[in-house]
């Protein structure tokens, strides 16, 4: 992963992060260059764990190239939600809006979300092929601990519209 | 990744406008329809929906919390694939679709409850 994609992936991230949450974690103005730095510190963290975990190199460098294409699906991902979070939250400002309107949009998203999953879960597949069984484990447990936005977030208070 | 894949379904933010309920969102569109509508029985409908919205959100985040944890098992599992992962998700993409379509008619239902006017002190400027 280029440190221009740690970035992107860190400010997805931290897009997402409140967007998630709903409600405050903490009050107070957020400050993105600290988040920043910690999201770039966590992904290249995770890389080095990746080598220094998975025994033959070329596993662990197919792995990380994996992780280049987890980052722009994620990427892709935060766009198909935002898009249909504002069209929803435009739609329902309005008193008028028919309800084929909605249902129109509702099924877009769902159709996108659908192919946006398959895409995951398949490539959870190829991740899980270049590793044994305790390799996995040891990425999975860090990615599940240190990639999850909720541990990542710095501030919701305006509810992230 | 994990994450990614469940975020869709946790977007409301706390906003009234957001375009994604959540149960913290549903909470300030019932203080802000409690100052908006005065009027009684317009009053009393727009609550009668609200609750029931309520309801239908809580179910939704119940089944989430479910689907969420064997998501999680399933990713730490090394001898899992994607075809039981799709599984759960298939199972949370048929009660999201449901809970939408059931938001759905109680935002209508809101709607005939409120003036225009109401509607955009509450869903406007959120």
């Amino acid at each position: 992963m280029t440190s221009r994609t740690g970035t992107t992936v860190a400010l997805t991230l931290a897009a997402l992060a409140p967007l998630i949450l709903g409600c405050a974690l903490r009050k107070g103005p957020p400050d993105p260059a600290k988040v920043q730095q910690k999201m770039t510190a966590t992904l290249n963290g995770e890389k080095a764990l990746i080598r220094s975990t998975v025994a033959e190199p070329e596993r662990a460098e197919r792995l990380v190239e994996l992780l280049g294409e987890r980052d722009r699906l994620v990427a892709e991902h935060s766009e198909m939600v935002r898009s249909y979070r504002e069209r929803m939250r435009t739609l329902n400002a309005d008193f008028g809006a028919e309800r084929e309107s909605f249902e129109a949009v509702v099924a877009d998203y769902n159709e996108q979300r659908s192919a946006s999953q398959r895409q995951f879960a398949q490539l959870i597949d190829s991740m899980k092929k270049q590793t044994t069984a305790e390799e996995w484990k040891a990425v999975a447990k860090y990615q599940l601990k240190k990639l999850n936005p909720r541990d990542m977030a710095y501030d919701s208070t305006g509810g992230g519209s | 990744m994990l994450a990614a894949l469940l975020m869709a379904y946790l977007l409301g933010g706390g906003g009234v406008s957001a375009g994604i309920l959540t149960p913290d969102a549903v909470k300030q569109i019932d203080k802000r329809v409690e100052a908006s509508v005065s009027d009684g029985p317009r009053a009393e409908a727009a609550g009668a929906a609200l609750v029931e919205l309520k309801a239908e959100v809580k179910a939704f985040d119940k089944q989430f919390a479910r689907s969420g944890k064997h998501l999680t098992n399933l990713y730490k599992d090394h001898g899992s694939d994607s075809a039981q992962m799709l599984g759960v998700l298939d199972e949370l993409d048929a009660g999201w679709e449901a809970s939408q379509r059931r938001a759905l008619d109680l935002r209508f239902d809101l709607r005939e409850a409120m003036t225009e006017d109401e509607w955009a002190a509450v869903f406007g400027d959120g």
